[in-house]
C-alpha cells in the first residue's frame, strides 16, 4: 500500500506548545480522520504538512516527495480547504477560475464549474462577489477549487465546521466519491466527530501535541466499548483493558479496548463506543 | 506567476469604485480651481501609494497569504509577483496620470505644464519605489497587522524631518540649485531602483522562513 502522506518524527516547538514526535501515514485510497481537542496540534500538523509552518525535525513526504525541497511539484497534486475561504471577498468564481487556472498545470475549468453547479451554485450566484455568498456557499466553492486540478490528496482543516448537516452531508458524499479513485486520499481534521465516524477509514487522535491513537476506524469501533457500572462493581473490574474512565456522579463510565471479548458481570453494561467517547475518555485517562 | 499577478490585479480592482469617485474629485478641482495640473499628478501618486500598501492588509484579511503557500509555487515567486505587480501598477498609473494631466492642461490652456508634471511624476516614482522598498520587508517579516505601526513610523519620518529640519532642508536645496538637476534626478532614480531590487531579494529571504 502506498502512502500519499508519510510523517515521521515531526517536531515543532512554539513558546507554549510543541508537536512531539508526530508520526502517521495517509494511505492511498483512504480517508484519515484527524481528531483532537482545541489546541491539540491538528492545525499545526496540517500547516507543517503543507509547509505553511516549517518543521524543526522529522520528515514529511507527499506522494513520495519531500514537502519542502520538492514542495511546489508535490503541491500540484494537493487540494487544500481551510476553515475559512482564502479568497478576497470581492472576487468572483470566474476570476478564481482564471487565477488558479494559471497556477495549477492540471486545472480543469469545466470541472470547476461543473462542481459549482453540482453544489447548487447557479450561474447567477457565481457571477456575484464572494461577499454575497453564505458560509456554506463559500466552503463549497473552496472545495470545488480544491478539486478542480484533479489532486491525489485533499487536506481539509475543519472544512465542515459551522456548516449545517445538509451541506456537510453533501460534502461528505463528494469525499467518498473522490476516494473512489484508489490513488486518492483525504486527510480530514474536524471537531465534528460524527463526520469523521461517517467518512473516515482511519482515525488519528492527537492530544497535547502527541499522537495517542492511530488505528483503522472500523477495527477501533468494533473493539472499543463503553462500560457502565456502579462504583462498587467498578472495583472488581480488571483495569488492563481500561483506556479511560470518569465518575458521572451516578456511577462509572469507562472506555475499554476489548469489547468483543469482554464478559460483563452483573450490574455492568457494555455498549459500542463512539469516536466522541474514545476522544473524551482517552484524554481523561484511567 | 501569471496566476499570482491576476490575483493582484483582481484584488486591486476592489478600489475601482473609490478610484472613480476620486477621479471625479480630482478632475473637478484641477479644472475648476487654481490647483491645476500639479494637483492631478500629486493626488494620483498619493493614491497609488495607498493602494500599494493596502494590498498587504487585504491578503492578510482574507487569509490568502497562508493559502498561497499551499499552491504549487515557490515562496520567492509569491514575493516576486507582488513586486512585479507594484511596478506594473506604477507604470499604468504614470501613463494614466500623464494622459489625464495633458487633458486637464488642454482644457485649462495651461502652458509649460509638461516639465513641472514630469518632475512631480519622477519624484512620485522615486518616492513610491523607496517607500515600498522599506515597507515590503517589514510586512513580510511582521505581517500587515503588526507592521502597521512600523509603516506609520516610516511614513512619519519624512514628514517630521521636513518640519523639524525645514531651515536645513531649504539651505540644502539652495546648494543643489547650482547643480546639474537632470544628473541628480538620474542618480536618485538609480538609487531608488537599486533599493527596490535589493528590497525584493530581502523580502524573498524573509518570506522563505515566514510561518502562519
Amino acid at each position: 500500500m502506498t502512502n500519499n502522506i508519510e510523517i515521521k518524527g515531526l517536531c515543532k516547538q512554539y513558546p507554549n506548545f510543541k508537536l512531539d514526535n508526530v508520526s502517521f501515514n495517509v494511505p492511498a485510497g483512504s480517508i484519515v480522520g484527524f481528531v483532537g481537542e482545541n489546541g491539540a496540534g491538528k492545525t499545526t500538523t496540517i500547516k507543517a504538512i503543507l509547509d505553511v509552518a516549517r518543521r524543526d525535525a522529522g520528515t514529511i513526504t507527499l506522494m513520495g516527495r519531500d514537502n519542502i525541497t520538492d514542495g511546489p511539484a508535490a503541491r500540484q497534486d494537493v487540494g487544500v480547504v481551510f476553515d475559512e475561504i482564502s479568497f478576497h471577498d470581492w472576487l468572483r468564481a470566474p476570476q478564481i477560475d482564471k487565477i488558479l487556472g494559471n497556477i495549477y498545470k492540471n486545472w480543469d475549468s469545466a470541472y470547476f464549474f461543473q462542481m459549482l453547479g453540482r453544489f447548487g451554485l447557479s450561474e447567477k450566484v457565481r457571477k456575484g462577489t464572494l461577499k454575497t455568498f453564505s458560509r456554506g456557499m463559500k466552503m463549497k466553492l473552496s472545495l470545488a477549487a480544491a478539486l478542480a486540478h484533479h489532486p491525489k490528496l485533499l487536506v481539509l482543516d475543519e472544512a465542515t465546521s459551522g456548516l449545517d448537516p445538509v451541506v456537510r452531508d453533501e460534502i461528505l458524499d463528494i469525499f467518498l466519491e473522490f476516494i473512489g479513485d484508489e490513488g486518492n486520499s483525504i486527510l480530514f481534521s474536524s471537531h465534528i466527530t460524527s463526520d469523521i465516524e461517517k467518512a473516515a477509514d482511519y482515525l488519528v487522535f492527537i492530544h497535547q501535541g502527541r499522537i495517542v491513537l492511530n488505528a483503522e476506524k472500523d477495527l477501533l469501533l468494533a473493539n472499543y466499548g463503553m462500560l457502565r457500572c456502579d462504583r462498587a462493581t467498578w472495583e472488581t473490574v480488571d483495569k488492563a483493558h481500561v483506556k479511560g474512565m470518569r465518575d458521572t456522579g451516578y456511577g462509572i463510565e469507562a472506555l475499554i479496548d476489548n469489547r468483543q471479548d469482554f464478559r460483563p458481570a452483573e450490574n455492568m453494561v457494555v455498549d459500542k463506543a463512539t469516536v466522541d467517547d474514545i476522544m473524551l475518555l482517552t484524554i481523561k485517562g484511567v | 506567476m501569471k496566476g499570482l499577478l491576476l490575483k493582484e490585479f483582481y484584488s486591486a480592482g476592489a478600489y475601482l469604485k473609490n478610484f472613480a469617485i476620486m477621479l471625479v474629485i480630482i478632475i473637478f478641482f484641477s479644472v475648476f480651481t487654481e490647483l491645476g495640473t500639479t494637483y492631478v499628478s500629486m493626488m494620483m501618486m498619493m493614491y497609488l501609494l495607498v493602494i500599494s500598501i493596502s494590498q498587504y492588509s487585504i491578503d492578510e484579511k482574507s487569509t490568502w497569504a497562508p493559502f498561497s503557500l499551499c499552491l504549487p509555487v515557490k515562496r520567492v515567486t509569491i514575493v516576486g509577483a507582488r513586486y512585479l505587480f507594484l511596478l506594473l501598477l506604477l507604470v499604468a498609473t504614470m501613463a494614466f496620470t500623464f494622459g489625464l494631466t495633458a487633458i486637464v492642461a488642454l482644457v485649462r490652456g495651461t502652458e509649460g505644464w509638461l516639465p513641472e508634471n514630469l518632475g512631480i511624476l519622477g519624484v512620485g516614482t522615486m518616492l513610491f519605489l523607496i517607500v515600498n522598498s522599506i515597507i515590503a520587508p517589514i510586512v513580510y517579516k511582521l505581517g500587515a497587522e503588526k507592521a502597521r505601526y512600523a509603516i506609520m513610523i516610516v511614513a512619519m519620518i519624512p514628514v517630521l524631518g521636513a518640519v523639524l529640519f525645514s531651515k536645513q532642508l531649504t539651505a540644502l536645496l539652495e546648494r543643489f540649485s547650482g547643480l546639474n538637476i537632470p544628473l541628480l534626478a538620474a542618480v536618485a532614480g538609480v538609487v531608488a531602483v537599486a533599493m527596490y531590487i535589493g528590497s525584493m531579494f530581502l523580502s524573498a529571504r524573509i518570506y522563505e522562513t515566514r510561518e502562519y
